[in-house]
């Protein structure tokens, strides 16, 4: 009879746990992902002087994931400080769409001292048809504005983990 | 026994940190950190005048770029009619370039302040400033 009662009371954790680890994992998989692994991705061994490089592969990489032919930068900046050791590269890129249309894409880049190598930081494509940019006082209203945001994340992840997890690799468009 | 060492431990643990918290409260004063540690503050400052000056310029920049990419957006639109999404039209575009032109003014503008403070700073550390603890010493600072 205890243990019947036992096992009862066992099952809802059962069932909770069922849920909670695949959703934590999840969770776990898409911070150590972002944070550590698709930063660094494709960038590791190239010094700081090789910060061109960096770009490029940065802006390829980024470029094929959103389906567009990579045409080359308009403007690239390298910067570093003299007391510390930080450094910064970033830049605009020409890219195609499909049907010919132009599209801008950035791409900025940032040397982590701590690991010795380039890390992508902030990078998208200019001006998309959902970018704030074109949001005025009243539209999109204030819950759009939310939904529009989820879906901007929701997709920046996904080409993320195509770009690094997919079968093309970069500069194969 | 036991508990007199466990008082005794923690008294001298809790003087510690006291003493921490003072002396890195100290340090974080101008007055204390020029006096002992000048090239310290010196680097620390410097470095981040450094890097927000880079900051600036690079936000600058990204302005300048979005700028590019609505123009493009704008040409697309003339030349095509059609709009690539709902929020993109004429009227939006418009007010995009003119929402970009005053970012870029006030984007101009920080980096011409980040500048200065870096300057500044390079400034005070070439002509050996100290803060001094008397407040007519504080007064001159910069000059």
């Amino acid at each position: 009879m205890d243990a019947k009662k036992a096992a009862s009371r066992l099952w809802p954790k059962i069932v909770a746990a069922a849920v909670l680890v695949p959703l934590l994992a999840g969770a776990g998989f898409m911070i150590w992902f972002g944070a550590w692994r698709y930063p660094a991705f494709e960038l590791a061994g190239l010094p700081k002087t090789g910060y061109a490089e960096a770009m490029d592969i940065a802006g390829r990489g980024m470029a094929q994931s959103e389906g567009l032919a990579f045409e080359g930068f308009d403007f690239m900046k390298y910067r570093q400080v003299e007391r510390g050791s930080e450094a910064f590269v970033w830049g605009a890129a020409k890219c195609r769409d499909a049907s010919g249309g132009q599209h801008v894409l950035w791409v900025y880049l940032e040397w982590s001292g701590k690991r010795g190598q380039w890390l992508r930081n902030y990078s998208l494509v200019m001006a998309d048809p959902e970018d704030e940019i074109f949001y005025t006082r009243d539209n999109p209203g204030q819950w759009d504005r939310i939904v529009m945001a989820v879906k901007r994340i929701w997709k920046m992840n996904r080409l993320h983990l195509a770009e690094v997890y997919g079968d093309q690799k970069p500069g194969t468009f | 026994m036991g508990g007199k060492t466990f008082e005794r431990v923690l008294r001298v643990l809790l003087l510690a940190a006291l003493l921490l918290t003072a002396y890195k409260g100290l340090m974080a004063t101008p007055e204390f950190a020029t006096a002992f540690f000048p090239e310290r503050f010196y680097r620390g400052k410097i470095n981040d005048a450094e890097n927000s000056l880079i900051m600036k310029e690079r936000h600058y920049d990204f302005n300048e770029a979005l700028d590019k990419a609505v123009r493009i957006q704008l040409e697309e639109l003339a030349r095509t009619g059609e709009s690539p999404g709902p929020l993109v039209t004429g009227q939006t575009l418009r007010l995009a370039i003119e929402k970009n032109e005053a970012k870029r003014l006030r984007e101009a503008d920080s980096v011409l302040v980040a500048r200065e403070k870096l300057a500044r700073m390079l400034r005070l550390e070439a002509a050996g400033w100290r803060m001094g603890f008397d407040c007519e010493s504080a007064s001159g600072a910069g000059r």
